[in-house]
């Protein structure tokens, strides 16, 4: 039923267990799988240094110009993206379908998914009802997951 | 390793679909139903009739002879009255609202019904091979986004599947239709929306 799923993290507890759900399901249909993290929706926060070595850049008088947040951001979707790699080693599931991981740092999130399912024919997209930014107590769907609910031009999975 | 095993074969063990007799909701029935026999999951499968009555429009469609249009069986039969519509709007005016809700819940009732009957053909049709159980429920009380959240609640349904739009988002809507947003933002488990 699935051929092609993405999956969409950004190292928040709920774009892990998506991850783990899209692994589980892609082990169960046999299908492809592409794990991806967009480092651009961070920009359009204004309380963007989430990340403690941001922080430390930020206190340490560095000037935060565009390139020099690219440059921080992609170090740290770099993180994201190997902290899912080895976490999906971890699972111990064997997947017949082809595994990638792409770090989009271009395009954001919504926009790559929408892409990436109009353009690659993605026909399932997984992902975290909540990320980082939106905070421990938001019950509701994040702004992301919404976007690229209504965008999407396949199925969408949320996590919770 | 067994434990990986397990929880790699099972996902979701039970799984609740919401129809609502239009296509995008057939495709989400037929994508529960594909789960559920994937998964060995219970299907659970629900219409709510009420949320048409939100609708500030809803008694239009009664007056409606277009057969396009399956929610308001006998429909002719208001007081016998084959006039114009513009007449039973007036002989609703005179009667006021309540003089017509037991009709309306009635007419949806077995509208409900209809639907219920179509889904339960439509799932005989499939012929899946599945090992667990498939119901189906006709929710006349409580709206379909309240209704959801409280079987999910109480039954521990770890999936809820919906149709992106349902009937009365009409065709042209691209993004997501109210009764979906709602239940998305409400549920307690993992909901796919199907396109």
């Amino acid at each position: 039923m699935f051929n092609k799923i993405l999956v969409g993290i950004d190292g928040s507890p709920h774009g892990t267990k998506a991850l783990e759900t899209a692994i589980h399901l892609a082990e169960q249909f046999k299908a492809d799988l592409q794990v991806f993290h967009a480092i651009k929706h961070h920009f359009h926060l204004p309380l963007f240094p989430l990340y403690p070595n941001m922080a430390f850049q930020m206190a340490s008088g560095v000037d935060l110009n565009d390139e020099t947040l690219q440059a921080l951001y992609e170090a740290a979707g770099k993180q994201i993206i190997e902290a899912a790699q080895q976490h999906v080693e971890e699972m111990g599931v064997t997947l017949e379908g082809a595994l990638d991981f792409h770090l989009e740092t271009d395009l954001p999130p919504s926009e790559y998914a929408e892409m990436a399912a109009r353009e690659m024919g993605f026909d399932l997209i997984v992902l975290g009802c909540v990320g980082h930014h939106s905070g421990p107590k938001v019950a509701l769907l994040g702004t992301i997951a919404s976007k690229i609910l209504n965008n999407a031009p396949c199925q969408v999975l949320i996590v919770r | 390793m067994i434990d990986g095993f397990k929880a790699s074969v099972i996902v979701y063990k039970k799984i609740l679909v919401g129809i609502d007799g239009s296509s995008h909701a057939n495709k989400a029935l037929d994508v529960a139903a594909t789960l559920a026999c994937t998964f060995g999951a219970e299907l659970h499968v629900f219409h709510a009739i009420r949320h048409h009555f939100q609708v500030p429009l809803f008694p239009v469609f009664s007056f409606l002879p277009n057969p396009n249009i399956p929610f308001v069986p006998g429909s002719q039969n208001w007081d016998g009255d084959q006039s114009n519509p513009s007449d039973q709007v007036h002989v609703m005016e005179q009667k006021g609202f309540d003089f017509f809700e037991d009709r309306i819940q009635k007419a949806y009732e077995e509208a409900g019904e209809q639907i219920i009957e179509e889904a339960k053909k439509h799932v005989k049709e499939m012929d899946l091979q599945m090992d667990t159980s498939i119901t189906y429920e006709l929710e006349t009380v409580q709206s379909p986004d309240a209704y959801a959240e409280s079987f999910a609640k109480e039954n521990g349904i770890d999936l809820i599947v919906l149709g992106c739009v349902g009937h009365h988002s009409g065709t042209k809507v691209a993004l997501l239709g109210t009764v979906a947003s709602k239940i998305l933002n409400d549920a307690p488990c993992n909901v796919l929306i199907v396109r």
